[in-house]
């Protein structure tokens, strides 16, 4: 059985408001983008230009190796992996089970803040469509 | 000491990870998420990381075997787990429509590394699927200057993988 | 007298003209004839590929032209050709499709063709390769199966209830003639005989030629002496025949880099090394030149630190 994944016209819209929401918020944010759990962008917001498609496949990548390395120590439950760099902050979480989002923000934020809004957002996502 | 370490690369769905948990003294460890793309039409998951497993020789020495994603939006894997390593397995698909295509892809991919520590190609289905052989397959090869094994292999078979891993060791630089 | 072939490929794809290229060894291995390669005008066997235009008119021109060269017609549309076409080859380019056709060709009279110059550089010993390759084609040709019994290797003839082992067939002096050697297994009845070979592990013409030329007392090679360096560029299909571990470092070395004798039997014992290169050289693998190195020492230092970590995995992973 196939799970491919099919965003209507209507989610995607839906989405890239929350998106947007997200970034106008004053939390730092200035990039955020739901991705496919294998790697493909599905709908992104941005002030800045980003390379969604190359960022997609790598906070895939990363998410799977947190979750993978999370299992082998024995914590369960990976809930968000955290990129803490120099200027800034990149935040991948799960949404459901064949979705991610993953959030560019500015190092001058309050990371649980930032974390917090992640976290909510993802909820209302996955109220929304009953992931 | 660098990391002592094999790579199993090749298409989606090949049996990478198969080939390692054949060798591996745990059961390893993967990166498997859901497919949501075409590929899920023939695959339920698909690695996006990287495949780990272990082998332990009598000192105590570990001897990592890595398998890549298979899909090329993850090349920048196949980047990092190359790096360093003693051998590269390449395990192609027979039943695919075009596998020497396929060859082409991993051997320019991994262009630099071949050349320096060597690589195996393990042909997988041929049993069901005969063609492209063997022949075919050395004189893609050929072409490009490269000798290297090429093996009709089962990647169920413990023996095959064992083999496949013999064969790279027999032709690497480091022996 | 010997038949001489030379094959051409003519307006085909890289790709199927490298194919061919690749068999014509296997092919001259097996056929009583010589067989090669030709680039140039000197062939007397074209292989046409008649989907193209070229291929086309080639063809037609051939058709009229009251030629000495056999042509070999190799499409998916072979509308239009004509009738009384002799050999046909249809795409997509298979290896034993190919061997099969050839040998067929390499039986029509010597008297329809003009023989081609024949080509310099065959090895000493070349001629005795074949006929041994051969005698065991015809066996298996009509019929014979190999089986492993009382720790050999036999062929076994059902027709004539007889069994060859690797002594019977290796002193011969002239294969094509003298007597075969029977085994008790011939005294089976033909009940017997069929009942044992669905009990039997059988075993097939690949593995059958790899085992008898390993273990041909005699070397076929007229001269493994120290002067000759070995090289391989293709390994044999692994699956279709009985390797020993060992024998897949012999074929690493091999692969890497031209080997002489000496450096060999330093990693190996040399019967088995003697029987390894027959084995290679019976199935067209080998390639042979005269030492180059002016060097028969094997750089005793490398060896022994590469023996350390992949000795220990093999080892490890039970194949050391």
């Amino acid at each position: 059985m196939s799970s491919r994944l099919k965003i209507s016209d209507e989610a995607a819209q839906y989405l890239e408001s929350q998106l947007k929401e997200l970034i106008s918020d004053g939390n730092g944010i200035y990039a955020a983008l739901i991705i496919s759990i294998d790697g493909h962008p599905l709908v992104k917001q941005s002030q800045d230009d980003i390379h969604e498609s190359k960022l997609a496949a790598m906070m895939s990548s990363l998410l799977a190796l947190g979750e993978s390395i999370a299992r082998e120590s024995g914590q369960e439950l990976c809930q968000y992996v955290i990129v803490d760099n120099s200027d800034g902050f990149l935040v991948d979480l799960r949404v459901g089970e064949r979705m991610l989002l993953t959030v560019l923000a500015r190092k001058d934020t309050n990371l649980g803040m930032l974390l917090s809004a992640c976290k909510n957002l993802a909820e209302t996502i996955i109220q929304r469509f009953k992931l | 000491m660098s990391d002592l370490k094999f790579i199993f690369t090749g298409t989606p769905g090949v049996g990478k990870t198969t080939a390692i948990s054949m060798i591996s003294e745990f059961d390893p460890v993967v990166t498997d998420v859901l497919t949501t793309d075409e590929l899920s039409e023939q695959k339920e998951q698909t690695t996006v990381a990287m495949d780990f497993g272990e082998i332990t020789l009598e000192d105590d020495e570990k001897i990592r075997l890595y398998g890549t994603p298979g899909q090329r939006r993850f090349k920048f894997m196949w980047e990092i787990l190359i790096d360093g390593g003693l051998g590269l397995v390449i395990l192609i698909d027979n039943s695919r429509e075009n596998p020497l295509e396929d060859l082409d892809i991993y051997l320019d991919n991994f262009k630099d590394f071949i050349l320096d520590a060597g690589a195996v190609v393990g042909v997988t289905r041929m049993q069901t699927h005969p063609s492209p052989d063997l022949d075919q397959y050395y004189a893609c090869l050929e072409k490009r200057g490269l000798d290297l094994p090429v093996l009709d292999i089962d990647v169920r078979d413990k023996d095959d993988v064992i083999m496949l891993l013999d064969a790279l060791m027999a032709i690497s630089d480091y022996d | 007298m010997e038949k001489v072939f030379t094959l051409s490929a003519c307006c085909m794809s890289e790709n199927d003209e490298l194919v061919l290229q690749s068999l014509i060894n296997i092919i001259d291995l097996r056929s009583a004839a010589h067989w090669s390669f030709a680039t140039d005008d000197s062939a007397n066997v074209l292989i046409v590929d008649i989907d193209s235009i070229e291929g086309r008119q080639l063809w037609t021109g051939l058709d009229s032209s009251g030629q000495d060269k056999i042509a070999i017609a190799y499409g998916e549309n072979m509308n239009g050709l004509g009738d009384n076409i002799q050999y046909l080859l249809d795409k997509p380019l298979r290896s034993k499709k190919v061997i099969d056709l050839l040998e067929k060709v390499s039986n029509q009279k010597l008297e329809n063709i003009g023989a081609a110059k024949a080509s310099a550089g065959a090895y000493a010993g070349e001629g005795h390769r074949r006929k041994f390759v051969q005698k065991i084609q015809e066996l298996f040709d009509s019929g014979a199966w190999g089986v492993r019994y009382k720790d050999q290797m036999l062929i076994i003839n059902g027709a004539n209830r007889e069994a060859y082992t690797v002594g019977g067939l290796s002193d011969l002096g002239d294969l094509a003639e003298a007597p075969e050697m029977s085994m008790e297994i011939s005294e089976l009845s033909q009940a017997d005989l069929t009942s044992a070979r669905e009990r039997l592990n059988t075993y097939k013409y690949d593995e059958v030629v790899w085992y008898f030329s390993r273990f041909h007392s005699r070397s076929l090679m007229s001269e493994l002496s120290d002067n000759k360096e070995f090289k391989i560029r293709r390994w044999p299909n692994l699956k279709k025949i009985n390797y020993r571990k060992e024998d897949v470092r012999l074929f690493g070395m091999l692969m890497k880099n031209w080997m002489s004798m000496n450096r060999l039997v330093q990693s190996e014992e040399e019967k088995s090394v003697i029987g390894l290169l027959n084995a290679l050289y019976i199935t067209g693998f080998l390639q042979l030149r005269v030492d180059q190195s002016n060097n028969t020492q094997m750089n005793i230092q490398e060896e022994g630190e590469t023996r350390g970590l992949y000795s220990r995995i093999r080892r490890r992973l039970g194949i050391a």
